[in-house]
């Protein structure tokens, strides 16, 4: 009985230490986003750069989440950005999947070489490779399109790369023993590898997601219509030539990384530990 | 077993792409670094004009010098600090994904917002001198001298990155059977050996990739600098991908520029063949 | 099986590849416009000046765009790789600079001769490298003072610094007192000017930076920075003035007043204990002028619609319109005659005032940036030599030295 006791309460000391540790880390990662989501909520009366930082409003408002709503078209550019984004989180995550896993499991010529050729390409900086890409896709007849801006990242490295570690992770009697039951290349891709980096698979498109939905450069490069602008774009529309209002490029901030954290949370749910385990038993 | 075939149809669809937006521009680059390209006159072809050029001028190595201290100073605990974080995040308590979320935050948040707010923790009367004189140290000039700005830039990256990269370890984690860990707690291992023994072997893989990645990153990195501190005090923060911006679109000297980001392409390379033990060991 | 299905995948990338390709049919004579960061606060006024031009010539279409400031370079260098520059385009000094020197913008000297007396000469020059404008001078702002009455009443003065040497005491008192900065330096390259010494010489064949002048002033500045009067953050470019200015860390900022209500935005009650008042004159008594400019690409297939449209966006009439919208102002002589600019006189609001006071300014308004092409890197060699005297101690005279033979080398 005081054996148990001893066990709980040092189970409840550990929690409180981990809660501990997990609260100081979020004081340090959370400064900016509170400070927008402040600013955001400030009135037009209200000092925001003050030294130091005030960081609770005296009187909130949803006043600049409202302006922002009505001086711009927030539900196309809303629409813009979910088009694109489902084509730049669908096409990598399926393309680099598909690319990484005879680069991890399979032996053939060539292999080694094909890799440090993807693996080269991240050493190049996007800076020198963007007039290139820009002809080449004025010469493909791209510039305008929404594919202008979705096939140049439809895959890439680093995504071949992330997928091709994660398939390597996968122990060989997995495969070895459904090779026994009869799997072909297709099925063991499909039924029995990508379901096992369920995990990976979530990370990357989080981070697919991410980028594509705060991609800035490459849809001012390519669209010439501004109705097909993409959310960040378009809120790039509230810093003037002159002034700035910062609320409302504060509120305009908040607004967009709402969906990001939907994302976030839930592709979270394919973050269950032990995915391999129950693939082994099941 | 695989046929050599399949590998090939499944690498075709990927490989089209990256030929097209990747692999062909990197080469037209490559092609450019041989020219006096400007973008509005006909290239003429120089040679290895550009290259000696360089190679002559100081600025190279000393942003050379920058790039490769920053990336000391920053991918080390990119890739093992985040283990940590991944590791105190990656079990079933309540709100455990919030605080997930809320790692990741300084990722979300834009370059501009992230300069803001270190800017003022960084001032000479700002946060982090404040708690520096209240253990009685300081005042530190984070950004204004040689000899603090990289070790200061370095702690906004790490800032950065530990939510980023906690999220592969975390994946990584997710995939190691929960059935090693059960046996080992039959053994009797601790919390802290199970770690040791079990997790850090296991995530090797995750390991390599996070490497690979933070170094890409930290080779490459000059927006930070830009919004920071404009590569100063007098270049000490210049980096080399900062110096190829400059020269590309302030100077428009894009074969220059190209010539500039090569040099940088064969010193990673250099570090890659140094690095081939650990890459070769990797895939065994 | 497999086959079948990756070549599907393939087939459908195909597919969607093909939607892209859909023409589009040209008018006669179209010319595309491009403008910097202008909408959509002013689409307005924008959009009425190309109906206004579009019923006046009816052969010809305009089409505007607007790119933001923070991808102009980008945007601009991907379009001319592409052969897509537009037909018109509104740039900034520096890279106005650039391009004219590669050839790569009309000559207005020429195609612009007969309406070039309509502008200021000192801001028609700002469009200039090796002695050729290919510019017309569009919006402008001069550099005057926001000043922070609160503590200058502090700190024990009555009204604004009005010379260099009072400016300077003013500021070591503030310091002293108030723990308050004054003088700031940021960009030396149009500090040094404002006292005589130039960068370059006239024809932009050689520097001219080392003087006796050059050297007294370093010296001072050397003095200044070691009592604590200059902060590191602003002089490195690391923090933003304006910022500073509305934290009440600075006591006054120049800046043009179109800036001004940035302070209203960020601290309200700061820029209620505002007012704005001339620059601080040197011994040439110019203030520096920034100036945007209209250009048009050589390339363009309809030059004369293009200058057409240029002469048509900048004059009097659409200029003066422009700058009652914002604190700008016109770089035509007759539109900045305008009764208008007198109205601010009396205003107890800081950008209004500034606004009348930038327009009184005109009269010693000039271009400082060197007629070069390598102004940007012409500029930052200053700069850094400055700075190295400053933090580092380097001696004066031999920073001089060096910026002098880096900016020979340059030319």
């Amino acid at each position: 009985m005081a054996r148990k006791n001893k066990i709980s309460r040092r189970r409840l000391v550990h929690t409180i230490f981990v809660y501990l540790c997990l609260t100081l880390l979020a004081f340090f990662t959370v400064i900016p986003f509170v400070w927008t989501l402040s600013t955001s909520l400030k009135g037009p009366n209200e000092t925001l750069y003050s030294f130091p930082p005030k960081f609770i409003p005296q009187n909130p408002t949803l006043n600049s989440y409202k302006v922002v709503w009505t001086t711009l078209p927030i539900p196309r550019y809303f629409f813009n950005s979910v088009i694109l984004a489902i084509f730049q989180v669908s096409l990598p995550v399926i393309l680099c999947s598909l690319a990484a896993f005879p680069l991890a499991r399979m032996n053939f010529k060539g292999k080694n070489f094909v890799f440090m050729v993807i693996m080269a390409t991240m050493m190049i900086p996007g800076d020198i490779t963007m007039i290139p890409i820009y002809i080449i896709l004025t010469k493909l007849g791209l510039l305008g399109s929404r594919l202008g801006v979705i096939l140049p990242s439809a895959a890439g490295a680093f995504g071949i790369f992330l997928m091709r570690q994660a398939f390597m992770g996968i122990p060989k009697e997995i495969e070895d023993s459904a090779f026994i039951d009869g799997t072909n290349t297709w099925q063991m891709w499909r039924y029995i590898m990508f379901p096992m980096v369920k995990p990976n698979i979530a990370t990357f498109s989080i981070l697919r997601f991410i980028n594509s939905w705060n991609a800035f450069l490459w849809p001012l490069l390519v669209f010439t219509d501004p109705k097909m602008y993409p959310l960040t774009v378009g809120l790039y529309n509230l810093r003037g030539a002159f002034v700035t209002n910062t609320r409302l490029v504060a509120a305009g901030t908040i607004i967009a990384l709402i969906p990001i954290m939907v994302i976030f949370v839930v592709f979270q749910r394919y973050f269950i530990q032990g995915a391999y385990s129950s693939a082994v038993k099941g | 077993m695989y046929r050599p075939s399949h590998a090939w149809l499944f690498m075709a669809p990927a490989l089209i792409i990256m030929l097209a937006f990747s692999i062909i521009p990197s080469f037209m680059a490559l092609g450019l670094s041989f020219t006096d390209y400007n973008v509005f006159q006909k290239a003429q072809w120089v040679g290895l004009d550009n290259y000696r050029t360089i190679l002559r001028t100081g600025e190279f190595w000393n942003v050379l010098r920058n790039t490769l201290s920053y990336w000391l100073l920053v991918t080390p605990v990119l890739v093992t600090v985040p283990v940590f974080v991944a590791a105190l995040v990656n079990r079933e308590m309540p709100g455990i994904k919030f605080y997930r979320l809320l790692f990741y935050f300084p990722v979300l948040v834009s370059v501009v917002i992230t300069a803001l707010i270190w800017g003022w923790m960084f001032q000479s009367n700002g946060i982090l001198n404040y708690l520096l004189g209240l253990i009685g140290l300081g005042p530190v000039r984070w950004l204004t001298r040689r000899t603090t700005v990289l070790p200061s830039l370095a702690l906004v990256t790490i800032w950065q990155g530990l939510g980023y990269y906690m999220l592969f370890y975390l994946a990584g984690m997710q995939s190691i059977s929960l059935d090693v860990y059960e046996a080992a707690e039959l053994d009797g291992a601790t919390n802290w050996k199970k770690h040791i023994y079990i997790t850090f072997p296991l995530l090797r893989p995750v390991i390599f990739f996070t490497t690979v990645i933070s170094t890409m990153a930290a080779l490459k990195e000059f927006t930070l600098m830009m919004t920071m501190t404009g590569g100063g005090p007098i270049g000490a923060s210049k980096t080399v991908v900062y110096l190829v911006f400059e020269e590309a679109f302030e100077n428009l000297e894009m074969g220059y520029a190209s010539a500039i980001s090569f040099l940088l392409f064969a010193v990673i390379l250099v570090l890659t063949i140094i690095n081939k033990t650990t890459l070769d060991k990797e895939q065994e | 099986m497999l086959r079948k299905k990756l070549s599907l995948i393939v087939l459908a990338l195909m597919l969607t590849l093909s939607f892209a390709f859909v023409g589009s049919v040209q008018a006669a004579t179209e010319i595309t416009f491009w403008t910097l960061s202008l909408s959509p606060t002013f689409d307005d006024y924008i959009n009425g000046v190309i109906a206004a031009f579009e019923a006046e010539n009816p052969g010809i279409k305009v089409n505007w765009q607007d790119i933001p400031h923070a991808v102009a370079e980008q945007r601009t260098l991907t379009a001319a790789a592409a052969n897509q520059l537009p037909d018109v385009m509104n740039l900034n000094t520096n890279f106005l600079k650039k391009l004219g020197a590669l050839g790569a913008l009309v000559d207005m000297d020429t195609a612009a001769a007969d309406v070039k007396d309509h502008y200021f000469p000192g801001i028609w020059k700002a469009g200039e490298v090796n002695g050729v404008t290919y510019a017309l001078p569009w919006y402008i702002t001069n550099s005057l003072m926001i000043y922070n009455k609160d503590l200058l009443a502090k700190a024990g003065f009555d009204g604004p610094p009005t010379t260099m040497e009072e400016s300077w005491e003013m500021s070591r008192v503030l310091y002293n007192k108030l723990g308050v900065y004054g003088n700031i330096i940021t960009s030396i390259h149009l500090q040094l000017p404002k006292e005589g010494v130039y960068l370059v010489s006239p024809d932009g064949k050689s520097a001219a930076i080392n003087t006796p002048k050059a050297l007294e002033m370093f010296r001072n500045y050397k003095k200044y920075y070691d009592e604590g009067l200059i902060p590191d953050e602003l002089l490195l470019g690391q923090a933003k003035g304006i910022e500073w200015y509305a934290q009440e860390r600075i006591a006054w900022f120049v800046t043009g007043p179109q800036l001004f209500r940035q302070v209203l935005d960020m601290a309200p009650d700061v820029y209620h204990k505002s007012s704005a008042a001339f620059d601080v004159l040197g011994s040439e008594e110019v203030v520096n002028v920034a100036v945007m400019n209209i250009a048009v690409a050589s390339t363009s297939k309809n030059q004369d619609a293009a200058v057409k449209f240029a002469k048509f966006m900048t004059n009097a009439e659409n200029q003066l319109a422009f700058s009652k919208l914002t604190a700008i102002l016109p770089s035509v002589i007759e539109a900045a005659n305008d009764e208008y600019f007198t109205a601010g006189k009396d205003s107890t609001d800081a950008a209004e005032l500034g606004h009348y006071i930038a327009a009184q300014q005109l009269q010693y308004s000039t271009d400082l940036y060197a007629p070069v092409e390598n102004v940007t890197r012409i500029n930052r060699i200053v700069n850094d030599e400055i700075k190295r005297v400053l933090l580092e101690d380097k001696d004066p005279a031999e920073a001089l030295r060096d910026a002098e033979r880096l900016i020979n080398e340059l030319l």
